[in-house]
């Protein structure tokens, strides 16, 4: 990578995207979570994967929240 | 006579601020409990546990014990720490708001080997008081109190810490 430059790796371009879950545990081309604020994260350095779970966001149907 | 009036006023308006604010919140965000896993080398997301349904509730099963079914409550702001040496994600607390505000201390473990949740610590309840002790005594029978917040892990002694974080107490 270059330094001092961002790069866009993934995810949309739009605001509140919903996320394309595919199927659970299938790795699936165009599969992203949708959008979200303070969700929790982590980066396992050795394997080079990041996880995330959780937050307050959009679901696969672009919801909502039955309140 | 107007220090009531003007109070009650004040008080109005902040509910119906309250209210607004949260009514657009609510209208358009969920809560959400799934887990995914980013993988640099070929940037795939895959979704690996929880619901791709906003709003669920936790399924704890019994403390200590891994089952497939085990899943932690939709939240935002959890503390989570990955120990690596063990392959296991950790999460702490959160929140999420279900008509009042709910705020956790539950403490689960993903094991990244098995893909299974286990609820490790803490209570299945929203708004747990915690359980403090003697300062600087340990015991299993102690938790924090709940809330939404950040936590630090030092992998070499394998302990978290955890400082403040919110709680809406109203």
């Amino acid at each position: 990578m270059n330094d001092d430059l961002w790069t866009k790796i993934s995810g949309s371009d739009e605001i509140d995207p919903p996320g394309v879950y595919g199927d659970k545990g299938e790795t699936t081309e165009g599969s992203t979570p949708g959008g979200r604020s303070l969700a929790a994260g982590w980066y396992d350095s050795t394997n080079q994967v990041f996880w995330l779970f959780g937050g307050l966001g959009v679901d696969s149907n672009g919801d909502e929240g039955a309140y | 006579m107007l220090t009531p009036m003007g109070t009650k006023v004040r008080i109005d308006w902040f509910d119906r601020s309250f209210e607004t604010s949260n009514h657009l919140m609510r209208s358009m965000l969920g809560y959400l409990n799934d887990l995914w896993r980013y993988r640099v080398s070929d940037k795939s997301w895959t979704w690996m546990s929880g619901s791709n349904i906003v709003d669920q509730v936790g399924v704890y099963g019994e403390k200590g014990v891994a089952d497939e079914s085990n899943v932690p409550g939709s939240r935002q702001g959890a503390a989570g720490w990955f120990d690596s040496s063990t392959q296991e994600l950790w999460l702490f607390g959160g929140h999420r708001y279900s008509g009042t505000a709910q705020y956790y201390n539950d403490m689960w473990v993903y094991q990244v080997n098995n893909a299974t949740w286990t609820w490790m610590a803490g209570s299945n309840m929203v708004n747990h008081m915690g359980a403090y002790g003697e300062k600087g005594e340990a015991s299993a029978d102690y938790i924090p109190h709940s809330r939404e917040g950040f936590a630090w892990y030092d992998s070499s002694t394998r302990e978290v810490w955890l400082f403040g974080g919110a709680y809406d107490c109203t």
